[in-house]
């Protein structure tokens, strides 16, 4: 945990406040879609059969003999689930001044859950690396954090990994995080959380995005997917100087049909840059403000 | 210092070095490759497969192959170890008869050893007779010691002559095959380590008249040393009109042999037939030279002087002629008279029937020199010019005749040595070569460079 504790001490204080209200849930910090008896007045209604007697303001009933009921919006627990994804992609740069895109997941990732943890809402994890999925169920005790940092650290991105049968198992009523570099089974996983946004969940798609993949490592090499499982089928091609340009307006235009996309389907999406503080990532995440990185807008949201 | 016999061969080893530097140089080679998430946005038509490094690569097998080529080419070269790195060749050539001469030998390898120059003294058949010989013999030489020492890139010809020679026909006709100066060492007392003094040739030319065109065209003449030339032109009393030499000595100096020249000024000598209509011919012809002029032939060989003449030069009709009209027909005549004041020199007597146009200055122009040589050279020779080792071209050479003869000109001429030396270095060379080739081979095939 030492690792992220400068980041812990970032983001303590941090709330992440739900987009919009949640269904039933366990009394927590966000506001419910469901009306209940809490201490803070909100309306009354005139008593209708059924309701709770304790519920009538029997001063009003007094002065004018008229049952009224008190109202007051609920507060509910969101399950938070942390969705990330360690294929090999993820690994990308493995050497090099900046971290890998695994890395600055894995911090956004303990990050967010300190976050959620800190608001009592429950976190779970849910880590897809070379096809094994490992996870950890929404928990409120302590040590939670803790432990999702140490099963994040225990795992290699390698492989390939679709991200949608995992996370199309995961509860509706729950907020899902996804830290992805949208590289993989993305059609599936829109898909997924369309289905599950119109199920009621809250959908955030955190888009990792290295630097070096922003702008090209210098001179001519001989570039593959690394998720090519098959390195005799594994198409080889060239990036040059002079296709660099256009390398970019592709990626560009990729980052930009993910940006809509997502949202779309009524997620959330924020782009992390690998050169990001990993905190004012968190931040981004949380909040929905671009937080620029380095002088330049490395966070998008 | 290594040498080839064959350098071309060598050259065309380096040649193939340079190539295979040059496809180290130009090589393609696949760029590295980089496992890259986002492969999938390079764009295929703007990728190319290949790029040009313009740096050397896989230095180690360029060195290899390099090295087995150079080795290669060396060993069939023909790689020589030269210690000689002379870059002259001084080349004496001498008649064969001197060759037991062991004192004149020694005192000319003293006198021409220099350094930087291989000096090699070669006797031949034949050179006292005609230089000619000589030439041949030199070229010989020359081609033999060209082909065994590749180092020498000059070739200087020093022929020892005789003051006398039988003939120089030989001599007029292989000198152009000889592509430098030559020298002449006059044998016989008068080399250049010879302290012998010399009695200075004379030339004297009776006529008294000293605006004589003859007398005026013999100041330009240089007789032969030991001879006294003298012109008749008419009677009267000698002018002496040049007093040529080098050296004279002091009281041992040698007699002179007389050579009378009969040139009376109407151009008709005694035993010639005075013709009795001057005929008109352009051209005397004498020593190998043409003179153009408005001549005016007056008079022919008798018939019994034409018959001697056609029945050929011989101890017992020593008449010859030594210069001719354009049309052929004798203009001057050599006849060998009795012994002169010296025991071991034969003096002669010259008639020339030429009668020269009035006021004509045809004898001072440079072709006029064949006629004026053949009428001072010494009896019964064609006079070949001699010079001291030092003194430069001999007489006949142009200016743009370089002194010595470049090598490449005999390299040709001789089989070149093919071998190695020593005899094991070419086996040593090509055993080397194939290891370096097996090494590259192991090389290639354990790294999977092409």
């Amino acid at each position: 945990m030492s690792a992220y504790g400068p980041l812990l001490d970032a983001v303590r204080g941090v709330r992440w406040p739900a987009r919009r209200a949640v269904g039933a849930a366990p009394p927590g910090a966000h506001r419910s879609s469901q009306k209940g008896t809490a201490g803070e007045f909100t309306e009354y209604r005139l008593y209708r059969q059924g309701d709770d007697p304790r519920a009538l303001d029997w001063r009003l009933l007094a002065r004018s003999d008229r049952a009224f009921v008190r109202l007051s919006d609920d507060r509910a627990l969101l399950p938070t689930w942390i969705v990330v994804d360690a294929s090999a992609s993820m690994a990308f740069p493995a050497e090099g001044p900046t971290r890998s895109k695994y890395t600055q997941a894995k911090q956004v990732a303990v990050g967010l859950a300190a976050v959620a943890h800190a608001s009592s809402d429950p976190v779970g994890v849910v880590v897809v690396a070379d096809g094994a999925v490992q996870r950890i169920p929404p928990r409120t005790r302590r040590g939670t954090v803790q432990e999702i940092a140490r099963v994040l650290d225990s795992i290699t991105a390698r492989g390939a990994s679709p991200l949608a049968p995992a996370v199309a198992q995961l509860p509706t009523h729950a907020r899902i995080v996804v830290l992805t570099d949208c590289l993989g089974d993305s059609e599936a996983l829109l898909k997924v959380a369309a289905a599950h946004a119109v199920a009621g969940a809250m959908f955030e798609c955190v888009h990792v995005v290295a630097g070096e993949e922003l702008r090209p490592p210098t001179g001519t090499h001989a570039v593959h997917d690394p998720e090519s499982r098959d390195d005799a089928a594994r198409v080889s091609r060239v990036l040059a100087a002079d296709g660099v340009r256009a390398y970019r307006e592709r990626f560009d235009a990729f980052r930009r049909e993910m940006a809509t996309r997502w949202r779309a389907v009524g997620a959330g999406y924020t782009e992390v840059v690998t050169t990001a503080d990993a905190a004012r990532a968190v931040r981004a995440v949380v909040m929905g403000v671009a937080v620029p990185v380095n002088g330049v807008a490395g966070v998008e949201r | 210092m290594p040498v080839f016999a064959m350098p071309w061969l060598f050259g065309a080893a380096v040649a193939a070095a340079a190539a295979v530097t040059a496809l180290h140089l130009l090589s393609v080679r696949t760029p590295p490759p980089l496992a890259f998430p986002t492969a999938r946005f390079v764009t295929d038509g703007e990728a190319r497969a290949v790029a040009r490094q313009p740096r050397l690569n896989d230095i180690g097998l360029l060195l290899l192959r390099v090295l087995a080529l150079l080795l290669l080419g060396a060993a069939f070269a023909g790689v020589r170890w030269e210690d000689n790195r002379a870059s002259v060749l001084h080349l004496v050539v001498a008649d064969a008869r001197w060759a037991t001469d062991t004192a004149w030998r020694d005192s000319l390898t003293r006198v021409l050893s220099r350094d930087e120059t291989m000096l090699d003294v070669h006797f031949a058949r034949g050179v006292a007779d005609d230089p000619g010989a000589a030439l041949i013999a030199a070229t010989q030489r020359a081609a033999w010691l060209t082909a065994q020492h590749p180092a020498l890139s000059r070739v200087e010809l020093t022929m020892a002559l005789p003051p006398k020679v039988a003939t120089r026909a030989g001599y007029d006709a292989w000198r152009t095959q000889w592509p430098g100066a030559v020298q002449l060492l006059e044998r016989g007392g008068r080399a250049a380590h010879d302290s012998a003094p010399l009695v200075p040739g004379v030339i004297a030319v009776e006529g008294g008249d000293r605006d004589d065109a003859v007398a005026s065209a013999m100041r330009g003449v240089t007789a032969a040393a030991g001879t006294r030339v003298r012109v008749n032109r008419s009677t009267g009393e000698a002018v002496l009109v040049d007093t040529g030499g080098r050296r004279v000595g002091g009281a041992a100096a040698q007699p002179l042999v007389a050579i009378d020249v009969q040139w009376p000024r109407d151009g008709v000598p005694r035993d010639w037939v005075a013709m009795t209509v001057p005929d008109t011919v352009g051209a005397l012809a004498a020593h190998g030279r043409t003179l153009i002029g408005p001549f005016e032939r007056t008079a022919l060989p008798n018939a019994t002087l034409q018959a001697r003449l056609d029945s050929g030069y011989s101890a017992a009709r020593p008449v010859r002629a030594i210069a001719w009209w354009g049309d052929g027909v004798v203009a001057a005549t050599e006849e060998v008279g009795g012994e002169g004041e010296s025991t071991s020199a034969v003096s002669c007597t010259r008639t020339v029937a030429v009668r020269l146009p009035a006021g004509s200055d045809l004898l001072l122009t440079d072709d006029a020199r064949g006629l004026l040589r053949a009428l001072s050279a010494p009896c019964g020779t064609a006079r070949v010019a001699s010079r001291s080792l030092d003194g430069g071209r001999a007489a006949g050479d142009s200016a743009a005749t370089p002194v010595a003869a470049p090598a490449s000109a005999f390299r040709g001429l001789s089989a070149p040595r093919t071998g190695s030396d020593p005899w094991w270095l070419t086996p040593a060379l090509l055993a080397a070569a194939m290891l370096l080739l097996v090494v590259e081979w192991l090389w290639r095939d354990r790294a999977g460079v092409a």
